[in-house]
C-alpha cells in the first residue's frame, strides 16, 4: 500500500515551516523531551524533513477526517545529538496533507511508540 | 481561533504553573486546537513569560528571608554572582531556575549557608573520596553530610572503602587522597 500523501508534499511543508501541531496531549508529550514548544517544533520539522519510504508504515482509512498516514522514524546519529535526544530514538508519526492554498501539513499524533512498528523498512521497536 | 482556557500545566521543572489564556487556532469540527508556527509562538511566549514570573516570585520570596540570615554582598560572593547582581534581580532580571533553586534551598534552611561556605572552603580532595568526611568531622556520617558525590576515574575505589572508614592513619590517607586528586 502507499501513502496517501506523497512523501515529497509532506518533507516540502515541513521544510517550509507549514505544518499543525494537534492537540494538548501532543504537546505535553513532547515537552518531556524539550524545554520549549519552539524546540519540539524544531524538532518535528526536522524529523519530517527527513523522512524516506522505509519509515513509511501504511496509510489508516475509515477514521473520520481521514486518511491519515503513519510513519515509524529511527532517528540519525546527528539530529540526536543535535536535540539532545539520548535515549528516544523511535517515534511514531500520524499525518495528513489537506490542500488549501498552500498545502498545510497535520500532525495528528508525534509521539513515542507504544508497540513495535512494522515500517516498511523494518521493524523498529519502543 | 479561542482564546484557551487560563490553568495550570506541568512546564520545565513546575509541574503547575499558571499559564494565561492565549489565542489559538481550533478545530471546528472536533474542537482540537492546532499550533501553526505563530500559535506556537504566541503559547511558547506565554509559557516562557509564566514562567519566569514564577522563578522571579520564588526568587524574591527567598531572598526576603536570605536578608535577615546574610548580608546581600555576601551572599552574591558564596553564589559567585558580580556585585549588585541580587539588586538587579530584584528590580526585575530575569533570574534563572538554577539559581532560584540555590536561593529556593538556602531560605528554606538559613543553617546550609555556612554549610555551604565550608564545602567552598574544603580541600579538594575531599570531594574525590567514595565517602568523605569534612576535616574535624566525627567520623560517623552525619545526615548532613551525606550528599552526593560523583566518583571520577581518580577516585579512592582502589583503597576499598572498609580500609578507608578503618584507617586510624590519617596522614597516610591524606597523602594518597591528594596524590589521586592531582
Amino acid at each position: 500500500m502507499e501513502p496517501a500523501y506523497p512523501l515529497d508534499d509532506v518533507r516540502h511543508a515541513a521544510e517550509l515551516d507549514n505544518f499543525l501541531l494537534g492537540g494538548r496531549r501532543a504537546r505535553d508529550h513532547l515537552l518531556q523531551f524539550f524545554d520549549t514548544l519552539l524546540e519540539a517544533r524544531a524538532f518535528v520539522r526536522e524529523v519530517a524533513m527527513g523522512l524516506t519510504e522505509d519509515d513509511f508504515i501504511q496509510q489508516v482509512k475509515g477514521m473520520e477526517g481521514g486518511p491519515f498516514d503513519e510513519y515509524g522514524v529511527v532517528l540519525h546519529e546527528e539530529v540526536a545529538q543535535r536535540f539532545g535526544i539520548v535515549n528516544e530514538r523511535t517515534w511514531y508519526i500520524k499525518l495528513k496533507l489537506e490542500k488549501s492554498a498552500g498545502r498545510e501539513l497535520f500532525f495528528l499524533s508525534f509521539h513515542r511508540p507504544e508497540r513495535r512498528l512494522a515500517r516498511r523498512g523494518g521493524p523498529i521497536d519502543p | 481561533m479561542r482564546r484557551s482556557e487560563p490553568g495550570t500545566r506541568a512546564y520545565r521543572n513546575m509541574e503547575r504553573l499558571p499559564v494565561p489564556s492565549v489565542e489559538l487556532p481550533v478545530c471546528s469540527q472536533c474542537g482540537e486546537e492546532w499550533l501553526d508556527k505563530e500559535a506556537t509562538e504566541r503559547l511558547h511566549d506565554a509559557l516562557e513569560g509564566a514562567y519566569a514570573k514564577a522563578l522571579h516570585k520564588r526568587a524574591e520570596w527567598a531572598l526576603d528571608l536570605l536578608q535577615k540570615a546574610i548580608p546581600q554582598r555576601e551572599l552574591e560572593r558564596l553564589l559567585g554572582l558580580s556585585v549588585g547582581y541580587l539588586s538587579k534581580l530584584r528590580a526585575g532580571k530575569k533570574t534563572s531556575a538554577s539559581l532560584t533553586a540555590a536561593l529556593l534551598l538556602l531560605a528554606k534552611d538559613t543553617s546550609r549557608i555556612q554549610e555551604l561556605r565550608e564545602l567552598f572552603d574544603a580541600p579538594g580532595w575531599v570531594f574525590c573520596a567514595k565517602h568523605y568526611k569534612m576535616p574535624n568531622e566525627p567520623s560517623v556520617e552525619t545526615p548532613s553530610m551525606q550528599l552526593p558525590v560523583p566518583t571520577a576515574e581518580f577516585s579512592v575505589s582502589a583503597i576499598p572503602v572498609v580500609a578507608v572508614e578503618a584507617n586510624d592513619n590519617t596522614e597516610e590517607l591524606v597523602v594518597r587522597l591528594e596524590a589521586t586528586a592531582a
